[in-house]
């Protein structure tokens, strides 16, 4: 009887002790961070620092890193978590559900021993239970992931915090990065905005395209991208229009190029460098143009060149946008800018030029930094030009000379592939 | 104070040799080196000159109203140091910068230490503007042969103060260019005139670039093939120098008439130029 009893209370102690022990319910457990693998993309940051890192979520964080896939593959993420309490249990089961259905398998993680009531415990590599949909541009943003765990071997589930970061989803292989070309922030983010749920070549770029064609170009953190907010920008490079977010057309063209690339669309000969055909006219060679519009006062210099009557003149040293670079600046000026045709973010952008850079795809021209395309390089001159200019340096001074008559000149273009 | 930081910190990024490569060669002359970087941020090329006896870190930088862009594949810069003049291809990519008028010659004594004036804006503006020493036929001519712009690859070298060696590729052709201005300083009333050779098949595999010695003209390829070059051919003469052209630059020395290859992982900043020629650079002619 004696020993009975004994059994009994050991029993009920037992008993006691364990129905305490797994009821973790009001524990506290936190997600600390999450981290996507499995062939994700690298993306370079827009200001020229490197490339984003892992843990791409991390709770404690202002802002989350961005993660890329090419369609086809499956997300793979693991997760970090503490749980605070003084009794732990030995293991833990987690699992997430990530957007696009794509869930997380229920893996029984090891809680690590802890001198404090702090421990810690991850949730390892794990496949999604499917792959982006093959062929498609996605655009999450956000991709999360509903993050739970069980003490009771998978029976009941706490939701314990949700990761939350930005993905994009190419449709293919981004092309391999060049000198210029890289796989910038804002050029996933361009492309798979405008892109979603694109497949076909043709598609892609011409959503790509939708935005440019307002003038508004944001870059991933909805900032805009300015065409010549400085008139004398200096910025050539897709590099320093991403890091800046102010520069020259080359960039434009590039940015709208890289962003097609970047889903692995091919087109060669895509880059187009135009500039006068540099014939010669009253001694000089021909090699200006200005952009619309400008307007045509009193010709002055019809002396020096009858077909070419109009005459500005400025400073060669400090060229004709001198600081602080907002306007144009003539000692004498037979010719005047005036709004015309509106750039990226710009309603007023630089407009005399010697050459322009512009893309060009499956025979129509694509004028990023103005949002417009042209179905020939005949037509540019006629849609956005203004007018020709020749002009030569002497004395210090920069003597320009003007004709609003198109047809003393033509354009000329240099094809490379961007 | 913040325009005053702002452009301190860029004379500091432009006058640091840090990581910019030396573009294509160090020429000495007279005892004194020159060679050239590029800037990463505005294209614009700084001359680097000192005695050739010292370490290159103590280098005088000039800087330079020319330079050259970053577009893929990179065409390194073009340049040489004749007596007292620098000739240059500067194919900066700005709107205003016409690549008919990009060859230059710039009197040394002319540029200026990097300093808060003239500005990287004021150097382009000047560049922009300022009046070719030749138009650039041999690119017009490229061009205008084939707008396809693909393997196009150029450099330019000067023999004397009055002529220029072309060499420019396109579309796997390669033609080679004499420049002279002889007979307009004779008073003649000839203009100056480029003449060309016969366009060649040659396919590149990367830049190359001109040398020029006892009066002779020197093509080396990317891969280290070394060819005699004229208007009236070419002319293959080593099979394999056994070096890659990315991998470090020429050392052209126009007292010794001698040019050789020096690895920019062999470049020593701290070490006599003199010096480090004799341990690390290899002899090509």
């Amino acid at each position: 009887m004696q020993k009975m009893l004994r059994c009994l209370f050991i029993a009920l102690v037992v008993s006691s002790f364990s129905a305490t022990a797994q009821d973790f319910s009001y524990s506290n457990v936190d997600l600390v961070s999450a981290t996507f693998s499995g062939g994700n993309l690298n993306i370079r940051k827009d200001d020229g620092t490197g490339i984003y890192s892992a843990p791409q979520y991390v709770a404690s964080a202002a802002t989350q890193n961005p993660v890329a896939y090419v369609s086809g593959n499956a997300p793979t993420v693991a997760a970090a978590f503490t749980i605070d309490c003084p009794t732990v249990p030995t293991t833990i089961n987690v699992r997430g559900f990530g957007s696009d259905s794509i869930n997380f398998a229920s893996v029984t993680c090891t809680v690590n021993p802890s001198a404090t009531s702090v421990h810690t415990f991850n949730y390892p590599a794990t496949v999604g239970s499917h792959v982006f949909t093959a062929a498609i541009v996605r655009f999450f943003k956000p991709y999360t992931i509903n993050w739970e765990v069980s003490f009771d071997g998978g029976t009941t589930w706490k939701p314990v915090g949700t990761s939350s970061n930005t993905l994009y989803v190419t449709r293919s292989m981004p092309q391999s990065e060049g000198t210029n070309y890289k796989w910038y922030h804002t050029v996933f983010d361009l492309s798979c905005r405008n892109a979603q749920y694109m497949s076909l070549d043709t598609a892609i770029i011409s959503h790509v395209w939708s935005e440019f064609t307002d003038q508004i170009v944001l870059n991933y953190n909805n900032d805009s991208l300015f065409y010549y907010k400085i008139m004398n920008s200096p910025n050539v490079t897709l590099g320093s229009l991403l890091q800046y977010r102010d520069a020259e057309c080359y960039t434009f063209a590039q940015l709208f190029l890289a962003a097609i690339k970047i889903q692995g669309v091919i087109r060669t000969s895509n880059y187009v460098y135009i500039t006068p055909i540099n014939n010669t006219v009253c001694g000089y060679t021909v090699n200006r143009f200005i952009v619309k519009n400008w307007n045509f006062g009193t010709a002055t210099g019809a002396a020096t060149c009858s077909s070419f009557p109009w005459k500005n003149t400025y400073n060669s040293a400090t060229g004709s946008i001198p600081p602080p670079y907002n306007q144009y600046v003539f000692l004498t000026s037979d010719v005047t800018d005036q709004s015309g045709i509106p750039g990226s973010c710009n309603i007023r952008p630089a407009s005399y030029f010697n050459n322009h850079q512009i893309a060009k795809i499956d025979g129509v021209y694509y004028d990023a930094c103005y949002g417009v395309t042209f179905p020939s390089l005949a037509s540019i001159k006629t849609a956005a030009f203004s007018g020709w200019s020749f002009r030569y340096t002497s004395g210090g001074t920069t003597n320009c000379f003007f004709t609003n008559n198109m047809s003393l000149s033509d354009l000329s273009e240099s094809i490379s592939t961007f | 104070m913040q325009k005053t930081f702002f452009v301190s910190f860029f004379i500091f990024l432009t006058t640091a040799l840090g990581a910019q490569s030396i573009e294509r060669k160090i020429i000495i002359q007279d005892g004194n080196y020159f060679f050239t970087t590029i800037d990463d941020n505005n294209q614009l090329a700084t001359l680097h000159t000192g005695k050739d006896t010292a370490a290159i870190k103590n280098a005088k930088k000039l800087a330079m109203p020319v330079g050259r862009n970053y577009d893929d594949p990179i065409v390194p810069f073009a340049w040489d140091v004749v007596d007292t003049s620098v000739y240059a291809v500067s194919f900066l990519l700005h709107p205003l910068n016409d690549r008919n008028e990009a060859i230059k010659r710039l009197l040394i004594s002319s540029l200026k230490t990097w300093n808060q004036s003239p500005t990287p804006m004021e150097l382009i503006n000047l560049s922009i503007d300022m009046n070719p020493y030749a138009y650039n036929d041999p690119y017009l001519f490229v061009t205008r042969r084939s707008n396809l712009i693909e393997g196009f690859f150029y450099d330019l070298v000067a023999p004397d103060n009055n002529s220029m060696t072309m060499a420019i590729s396109n579309n796997g052709e390669l033609s080679i260019w004499n420049y002279t201005d002889a007979a307009w300083k004779h008073n003649d009333y000839f203009a100056p005139k480029w003449e060309h050779g016969d366009v060649l098949k040659f396919p590149v595999d990367g830049y190359f670039s001109l040398f020029e010695l006892n009066k002779k003209s020197y093509l080396i390829t990317n891969s280290g093939i070394l060819f005699d070059v004229s208007t009236s051919g070419i002319k293959q003469l080593k099979k394999d120098l056994n070096i890659s052209l990315k991998d470090g630059f020429l050392i052209v020395n126009k007292d010794l008439q001698t040019v050789s290859f020096m690895k920019n992982s062999d470049l020593n900043q701290q070490t006599p130029l003199n010096e480090l020629i004799i341990k690390k650079a290899k002899r090509i002619l």
